[in-house]
């Protein structure tokens, strides 16, 4: 069982602790942590080659006793250690990713390439080969070594097109002066020692995952192990580095300085995720096409004044919120407590605030005119970098929308078969989705006081609750789904999970997880009830409509191995609100058997399933099965008359 | 799929339904025709059907990889039936799109070309306003590879519904048909609305485009899909495709993506081999080098033994006991290998040999490195050859090499080492010979004696090699007489007496041993050093009979010397040789029972030894003492080859001389069958024990044409002699090789004597004068005397030892030569000419001329 979010943050606070006041015992605990990572790749190389020094020791005792042709066998077998231990070296050597973004051409960006070098030179960081451009609100320092662990390093530095236009100019300083602050020879360099170490780990977790499989028998397995609890154990020193260098801010804004900026980031990002992108999203639902340029519709959100209340909304998060257990970057509030000027989130007024977030900022008065002469290409190539990573998510909620839509317009009243509920659920539903949050809302509680156990539309009102932090009574509408549908549940789960995380809230997300890992349990339990049909089965009339069962028929009709096939509702113990069926065929008898033939004949109808379907052979089945199962369905659902 | 092996599993036979189109093969993606047709599977074998097994549909089998889809027959009966169900069933309701779509699914899942022909114009026909129904159509005419009647199709469908899947699907179907221009306006909406998820179509608009030659619209097209999608500019092929058409920009080359990308992947390939390549070949290098460094330490080597006693040698103070005339395989470490006979004498030293092999060739040389720590072992290496008309091998004498006398030996590119040829080896086909190497130790398998080895491979071996291993055998061997011999043919005089000097003083003495070294020193010249040696000797310890034998031995005054035998003999512990000599004393003045009493005597004492045996033999022959005689004969003719030669030889005079001429004409059938595995040998030992038995019988014509026959040129020289042929008698001493004896020199004088030749007769006369002028201090005086300057006085020479065959030509010659002592010499000449054989009755002639022969 996974640990707790509480003992995990309590191992931190306990390292966070050591670090300060014992930074000695802490380098050596890192130390030791670090070693252990190159102890199991030391171990490979010494054991490989050790075959090969050992089978070259036993050499003259073998050689007194080899004949010609032997001599040539062992020399086949140390020619074979040799190839293994290349091998093992080999899956040393994993391809780093180049950092994603778009590199800026040497040329270009002048003001932006003078701002990194003044505050580089000031942090007395190494120097920048490359900079990268992409459509984030971040910024990001990132190293590669020549030779995958070891080698000359090359320096990059990421920044995001939204981050240069989230921030004025001043501001992008100081976010600069915090990145080179870690990279700064003015660091301890056995903190920048273990911070390089932990994201080289980081960054081979990825392409070992997906080697082949020598690489992952060899290294992948370990990475996989590591590089996590490697992450754990450096997180405390990580979080201090990150302290530090908010306080290599530049000299020309001091403190305040970097706290503004730091203010700014954490603002921006909260509209974007709040009102944004939600915002943006629900486009899809009437186009198929993420918008062309999203780099002015940012431009256009940091330019327009926030409501009163989302600078309230956010202000009141971050001053609740706790570092996440997980993440490197300690929140806000911690950060501006180390900088001493916590009491900037804390007025009453938002006056002090009002300078830097209730007021616009304009395009020409933010970071991105830094860009310079190649801002357009700049532009351009970060909108369609955007475009192409959004359309698949994209295309997905417009195909949701459009189905709606579609079923709407077959439909326009709903299907009698279905309940009341049910029916006017499928007419508000397309706007309970896209609307804007407020209509939504509104909608969704006129729905709820008529059918308050309607499941999708608690879940729905529970999510958007949630995003505007109504948390309480969003938590009642995902109970209430939870009972209703088992299969609201893990969503549900997993929103409030990531919700409580987010802002450290440790013990209610360590009972949400508790929760979900017992619900994952029972999915896999169910899955299994599902798929086999085993000797205690029960089953009762499939209960389809006529149109469903004469789907099931026609894609059964297609198959001409099938002589016929009976369909019943299988009684389940786990989620029995959701249906599970079998399909029981009977196929023609041939002489000899193919147990391949029969399995590619239950994968192909499985997998043309629409209904939540088990396929049994008939004549495979138990007896007391099938005649309970031909009790449950006398009259075949299809039956070859041929 | 159906398999045989060897014409032997499974195969279709009939082809009945037969439906081919052209089309695109599904599993190798080659434009092919696809054909479907009903079959039957068979177990066949040798191809021949001969168990029907099932009744199949074939399902488009490609023409190019026979790959195919492959149902029962009957499933696809029913299939066809339920799809004519689904097909009516359309047809009872021609505008139900449901009923159409599965009506087409039907035909399309089996891929019924037929039905679906039958069935696509219906449908087209009455759904002809429903977009859905022909957009599914288009698709359908599309897995059939109806690329005109899909497009045409999806012009339909755009006329009534204009979407961008529409067009998409259109522009796909043109850019199949190679038609890139009437494509392009379909994909305009993909860069003008920035789609990122469709750029593949701009992209395959490129490709067409390149296959058109028509590189700007090429590259416009690879320029929109990284305006869309930037990303795209990190795909390779799309790089390296881009890069064809820059290119070849301005021209209308076609660019055939497919070849582009084939030879990208080669190149890749190849890339990929160069990088790998080195690598393995690296590895294999690093293990062929720890091998040749592993064998370097672990180097195979031989120990022989060429002695005929075991001994144990050290090799870097490890011990090894080596037993006669054998090999030992051991391993040592290349580099200085200190060689030690334990027990050795101090002319033999420890000695250190260098073993290094080229670091680099080590493991794939068939190299054989032979430690031979007494350099006495001879090595034989044969070539065997192996064919495959005949079963066994044959080892081709006459491509044997011999090798010896050396410490360390290196031998290249030999099979096999100290081991036998097989009898029979396998060969690959059309391999008609094979030649195999072996090397071999000459030991007492051989049928020849040690000693007579040597002498047989002496040319081969080289005159230092032969030098040394005769040296060796007489240091480490010292008990063999035979080796010790044969330091006479090894070395010069004074070179043997300085090798043998140092082990004088060697006690026991070795009678043989001395006995050479006094020989040596007298054919030195070296005489009178040699009689004060041994009486410095003899004084140091006067109670040694053996030395007072020696001193006597040594002696130059023949008086002097009888005394000192004389005084070797008496009393307990007699010597032995000293009877010996008494009796070789008695024998060359005539006296011959005195002669045969103490070879009598000198036997009894020394019953093993070979001369003294001999000495014996011909004492009692001398003796008439025939029977006594005959028995050690037989005796010595168990010995190993040649020794044995000379008993048979005598076996057959002395029954000619009993009188039972048969009985030595049997003697000749017996060698024959004695000797059946050396057959040359036995020829030559019956051919000349059958002219020996003519001419004992005064058949001197028999015994020369006998002799004529013989390949050995002393037999030629005897047989031309008596036939009193000097001019070939002189030539057959030419043809030798060895210097010529004095005696044949004599006889030659005799000869041409007899014949008048006297010119011929002074030339051999000096000739032998020259030989003899050479030799021992007894073979001096005859020169002296023969030359009539000065010496021993008459008397003293008749009194001189000599062996008696050689004594009685050299006083005949005298006698002829000078008749002022003719009668003295002639006397004794005719005494000691007892012996029958070759040349008695040339001598006989020469001694009483008047005698009838």
């Amino acid at each position: 069982m996974a640990s707790s979010d509480e003992n995990r943050r309590a191992r931190l606070a306990f390292l966070e602790s050591e670090a300060r006041t014992r930074p000695r015992r802490h380098a050596l605990r890192l130390f030791a942590i670090v070693a252990l990572g190159y102890l199991y790749p030391l171990f490979l190389l010494a054991a490989s080659f050790g075959l090969i020094l050992l089978v070259m020791a036993i050499a003259p005792l073998a050689w007194q006793s080899m004949s010609g042709e032997g001599m040539i066998v062992f020399g086949l077998a140390l020619f074979a250690l040799l190839l293994v231990a290349a091998a093992v070296l080999q899956t040393f050597w994993v391809r780093l990713p180049v950092p994603d973004g778009h590199p800026l051409r040497p040329d270009e960006a002048g003001p932006l390439r003078a701002m990194i070098e003044e505050e580089r030179m000031a942090a007395g960081a190494p120097r920048v080969h490359h900079i990268h451009i992409n459509a984030e609100l971040n910024a990001a320092v990132a190293q590669r070594h020549r030779f995958q662990f070891w080698g000359p390093r090359t320096n990059y530095l990421i920044v995001g097109v939204p981050l240069l236009l989230a921030l004025t100019p001043g501001q992008f300083r100081a976010v600069l002066a915090h990145e080179f602050g870690h990279l700064g020879r003015r660091h301890t360099s056995f903190g920048a020692w273990i911070y390089r170490i932990q994201h080289t780990w980081q960054s081979l977790a990825a392409p070992f995952a997906r080697a082949r499989r020598m690489r992952a028998l060899g290294m992948g397995w370990f990475v996989k192990m590591y590089a996590p609890y490697l992450h754990t154990g450096t997180l405390a020193l990580r979080r201090l580095h990150e302290y530090d260098a908010d306080q290599r801010g530049p000299k020309s804004e001091g403190k305040e300085g970097t706290a503004r900026a730091l203010i700014a980031i954490s603002w921006a990002g909260y509209r974007m995720g709040a009102s944004f992108w939600p915002a943006v999203v629900r486009e899809s639902a009437a186009d198929p096409i993420p918008p062309a340029d999203i780099l002015g519709r940012i431009t256009q959100l940091f330019a327009s004044a926030p409501r009163p209340e989302e600078v309230r909304c956010w202000r009141a998060r971050e001053r609740a919120a706790r570092t996440p257990v997980t993440s490197e970057h300690p929140c806000l509030a911690d950060r501006l407590e180390a900088l001493g000027c916590r009491q900037v989130l804390d007025y009453e007024s938002d006056d002090r605030l009002t300078d830097s977030l209730s007021a616009s900022l304009a395009a020409e008065d933010s970071a991105i005119g830094l860009l310079g002469d190649c801002r357009p290409r700049i532009w351009a190539l970060a909108n369609a970098t955007w475009k192409a990573t959004a359309i698949g998510r994209w295309r997905h909620e417009n195909a949701v929308a459009r189905g709606i839509m579609e079923r709407l317009a077959i439909v326009p009243d709903g299907d009698p078969a279905q309940s009341s509920a049910d029916r006017e659920w499928e007419q508000i539903q397309y706007k309970a989705r896209y609307a804007h949050p407020d209509e939504a809302v509104a909608i969704l509680k006129d729905f709820r006081t008529r059918f308050c156990d309607h499941a999708s539309s608690s879940f729905t009102l529970g999510r958007l609750l949630l995003d505007r932090d109504d948390e309480a009574v969003a938590v009642d509408e995902f109970e209430t789904a939870m009972r209703h549908d088992s299969g609201y549940i893990a969503p549900s789960l997993y929103l409030l999970l990531e919700y409580y995380r987010e802002s450290g809230r440790d013990q209610e997300a360590d009972a949400i997880r508790v929760r979900l890992e017992a619900h994952e349990r029972e999915l896999a339990l169910a899955r299994k009830e599902r798929l086999l049909v085993k000797r205690r089965d029960r089953f009762v009339p499939h209960g389809l409509s006529a149109e469903e069962a004469e789907k099931v028929r026609s894609i059964v009709h297609r198959y001409p191995q099938v002589r016929a096939a009976y369909l019943a509702r299988k009684q389940v113990r786990l989620f029995s609100d959701k249906p599970s069926y079998v399909l029981a065929i009977r196929r023609r008898g041939r002489l000899m058997e193919d147990r391949k033939s029969s399995k590619r004949l239950t994968d192909c109808l499985h997998s043309q399933m629409e209904i939540p379907c088990a396929i049994a052979m008939l004549n495979k089945l138990p007896r007391g099965v099938r005649k309970r199962l031909i009790e449950a369905c006398p009259a075949p659902l299809f039956d070859s008359a041929e | 799929m159906p398999q045989t092996i060897n014409g032997c599993g499974t195969w279709y036979y009939g082809k009945n339904n037969l439906v081919s189109y052209p089309g695109v093969c599904r599993v190798c993606g080659r434009q092919t025709t696809l054909s479907s047709y009903d079959t039957r599977l068979f177990a066949v074998v040798v191809m021949i059907p001969l168990v029907p097994l099932r009744r199949l549909r074939i399902i488009e089998q490609c023409t190019l990889c026979t790959r195919h889809g492959v149902m029962p027959l009957g499933d696809w009966q029913r299939a066809q039936h339920r799809a004519d169900e689904s097909i009516a069933a359309y047809k009872a309701k021609p505008r139900d799109f449901q009923r159409a779509f599965d009506a087409m699914k039907a035909c399309v899942e089996f891929r019924n070309l037929q039905l679906f022909l039958q069935l696509a114009p219906e449908v087209e026909r009455h759904l002809s306003s429903d977009p859905k129904a022909l957009g599914m159509l288009a698709e359908a005419y599309g897995l059939f590879n109806r690329t005109e009647d899909s497009a045409r199709l999806l012009h339909a469908v755009l006329g009534l519904k204009d979407e961008d899947q529409t067009r998409e699907a259109l522009a796909a179907c043109l850019l199949k048909l190679g038609r890139p221009d009437e494509a392009a306006p379909y994909l305009e909406h993909v860069a003008a609305k920035g789609i990122p998820d469709r750029v593949d179509a701009l992209f395959q608009l490129a490709q067409a485009y390149q296959v058109k030659g028509e590189h700007e619209k090429a590259l416009a097209a690879f320029g929109q899909c990284e305006a869309i999608n930037p990303a795209i500019a990190d795909d390779a092929t799309f790089m390296r495709l881009k890069a064809a058409s820059t290119g070849r920009l301005g021209t209308r080359t076609a660019v055939l993506p497919g070849q582009i990308m084939k030879q990208a992947r080669a190149a890749a390939g190849r890339r990929k081999f160069m990088k790998v390549a080195p690598v393995v070949l690296a590895l294999a290098a690093v293990a062929y080098l720890a091998l040749a460094w592993i064998e370097g330490k672990n180097q195979r080597v031989f120990l022989a033994n060429g002695l005929s006693r075991p001994y144990t040698v050290q090799l870097n103070g490890v011990s090894y006991v080596l037993q006669p005339t054998s090999t030992m395989k051991v391993r040592l470490p290349e580099g200085d290998v200190s060689v030690a006979i334990v027990g050795a004498p101090p002319q033999v030293p420890a000695e250190t040999l260098s073993i290094r092999t080229p670091f680099l060739s080590r493991p794939l040389s068939n190299r054989a490195l032979v430690i031979n720590p007494d350099r006495t072992a001879i090595f034989r290496r044969t070539r065997a050859s192996y064919s495959a008309d005949h079963g066994d091998s044959s080892q081709d004498q006459a491509q044997s090499t011999f090798s010896g006398g050396e410490a360390l030996q290196q031998f290249d590119g030999l099979d096999y080492v100290f081991e036998d040829f097989p009898r029979s080896i396998s060969m690959s086909s059309g391999t008609r010979a094979v030649t195999k190497d072996g090397l071999f130790l000459m030991d007492k398998a051989q049928p020849l004696a040690a000693a007579s080895m040597l002498m047989a491979v002496a040319d081969q071996l080289g005159e230092g090699a032969f030098t040394r291993i005769v040296q060796r055998h007489a240091l480490l061997e010292p008990e063999a007489a035979e080796f010790i011999m044969l330091l006479h043919r090894a070395m010069k005089p004074r070179e043997m007496a300085d090798f043998l000097r140092p082990d004088l003083g060697r006690r026991p003495i070795r009678m043989h041993w001395h006995r050479a070294y006094q020989s040596a020193m007298s054919e030195s010249g070296l005489d009178e050093q040699a009689v004060r040696e041994y009486g410095a000797m003899l004084k140091g310890e006067p109670q040694s009979k053996d030395l007072v034998y020696l001193a006597g031995r040594a002696m130059l005054d023949i008086d002097q010397s009888l005394e000192l035998y004389h005084k070797a003999v008496e009393g307990d512990a007699p010597c032995a040789y000293a009877f010996y000599s008494l009796s070789g004393y008695h024998l060359s003045n005539g006296e011959f029972h005195e002669a045969a009493m103490n070879a009598e005597r000198a036997l009894h004492l020394l019953p093993g030894d070979t001369s003294v045996k001999w000495q014996w033999t011909r004492a009692a022959v001398a003796d008439r003492q025939f029977d006594k005689a005959l028995d050690a004969v037989l005796g010595g003719e168990s010995a190993p080859l040649p020794m044995c030669m000379p008993a048979y030889q005598d076996e057959a005079y002395i029954r000619t001389l009993q009188g039972r001429a048969n009985d030595a004409s049997e003697v000749v059938a017996n060698v024959r069958l004695r000797f059946m595995q050396s057959p040359e040998m036995a020829a030559v030992l019956a051919r000349q024990i059958e002219a020996q038995n003519q001419y004992c019988a005064g058949d001197v014509t028999g015994f020369s044409q006998t002799l004529a026959k013989s390949p050995v040129t002393n037999d030629l020289f005897k047989a031309h002699l008596s036939n009193g042929d000097l001019t070939a008698a002189e030539q057959d001493m030419k043809q030798g090789g060895q210097e010529v004896e004095a005696v044949h020199h004599l006889l030659l004088y005799i000869a041409a004597l007899q014949h008048d030749a006297s010119e011929v007769a002074e030339r051999h006369l000096k000739a032998a004068i020259e030989s003899m002028t050479k030799g021992s201090f007894e073979e001096r005086s005859y020169a002296a005397a023969l030359s009539g300057k000065g010496g021993l006085p008459v008397k003293n020479v008749l009194r001189l030892r000599e062996l008696p065959e050689q004594k009685v030509v050299i006083l005949t010659a005298l006698g002829l030569r000078d008749p002022g002592s003719r009668e003295a010499c002639f006397a004794m000449a005719r005494k000691l000419n007892y012996d029958t054989r070759f040349p008695y009755l040339l001598l006989k002639a020469a001694l009483d001329p008047q005698a009838k022969p």
